[in-house]
């Protein structure tokens, strides 16, 4: 059989006011959200500018993920452009890269560089706009306006790759402007 | 601008975006105003630029051209320097030996026209197959 328990008025309101200083103590604290360490769970933020290799966190749904599409290195696009001599020269090149990026090299999160640079005849070192961790493939996209003649064609013009620069020889005895395009990881 | 060195690598250039990026803190530079950056990017092979006395210069680099490699491939454009030559100008000797067999008189008068041609040919004859 229950209790019963006779509480006086003045009982009553003391502790109606202890509830109440309790509920006003609550709504009066402030919880600071630490920030997530590596060791600890916090917070973040969103909304981080995104640029060259470092992407933003974005959300979807409530639900965290990093776009990693392939970066291209437009500058050295514009570069090519603003090098060229010839009228199809930047297009060629930058249709055969777009294509590549968009069907190939993106679904493997390779990086592919563009670069235009001009060089002389002999043996040039080009020092790669972005490092490679392995040493990537290079390829010849144009020679500006001198490709060399069927004469040169038997011999290979990318003489060596390291993970920061290639070795391009030019049998062309005036300065041109090449193209490369560097795939690689 | 700045330009980007590297003191523990003989001061040498660091032109890679990348790598500036990475490693900024450790890397020291130079300001310098109505410089062709982009040219910066090619070098002779064998050579490197570096910073010297508040300059960039190019200097030779020894470790590279100690190796087998940079001395095969300096052979290798001798070889083709001297083959191209005599490659792209066989058409002298064509000419001169059909003018030989019809007019002795035309033949004289373009060997004469085509003398250091034929002198050049001689002596990058001599160098290929003292590389090959």
């Amino acid at each position: 059989m229950a209790t019963k328990v006779v509480y006086t008025k003045t009982k009553v309101d003391s502790l109606v006011s202890e509830l109440n200083t309790k509920i006003n103590n609550i709504s009066n604290s402030t919880y600071t959200l630490p920030v997530a360490t590596s060791s600890a769970l916090g917070g973040v933020k969103i909304g981080y500018s995104s640029s060259r290799w470092n992407r933003a966190v974005q959300l979807s749904n409530n639900q965290m993920y990093v776009n990693v599409s392939l970066y291209i290195d437009e500058h050295a696009v514009n570069g090519q452009i603003s090098n060229s001599t010839s009228t199809d020269y930047p297009a060629t090149s930058n249709y055969f890269y777009r294509n590549f990026v968009n069907e190939y090299a993106s679904s493997y999160s390779m990086k592919v560089l563009v670069q235009s640079q001009q060089i002389s005849k002999g043996a040039n070192t080009i020092t790669f706009k972005k490092s490679f961790s392995y040493r990537p493939a290079v390829f010849i996209t144009e020679w500006g306006n001198n490709q060399p003649s069927a004469a040169y064609s038997s011999a290979s013009y990318v003489k060596y790759t390291t993970t920061s620069n290639c070795t391009i020889y030019s049998p062309i005895d005036e300065k041109i402007y090449i193209s490369i395009l560097v795939i690689g990881y | 601008m700045k330009i980007y060195y590297d003191k523990n690598n003989d001061n040498e250039l660091v032109l890679c975006e990348d790598i500036i990026e990475n490693k900024k803190d450790e890397l020291s530079f130079i300001e310098l105003d109505n410089i062709d950056y982009d040219s910066l990017f090619v070098c002779k092979y064998g050579y490197r630029y570096v910073v010297e006395n508040g300059k960039i210069v190019l200097k030779e680099n020894t470790t590279i051209t100690s190796t087998q490699e940079y001395k095969d491939l300096q052979k290798q454009i001798d070889i083709d320097t001297y083959q191209n030559y005599l490659n792209s100008t066989d058409y002298v000797i064509a000419k001169l030996n059909e003018l030989r067999l019809d007019d002795e008189e035309e033949y004289q008068k373009e060997l004469e026209n085509y003398k250091e041609v034929l002198e050049k040919r001689k002596e990058y004859r001599k160098l290929l197959n003292s590389l090959k």
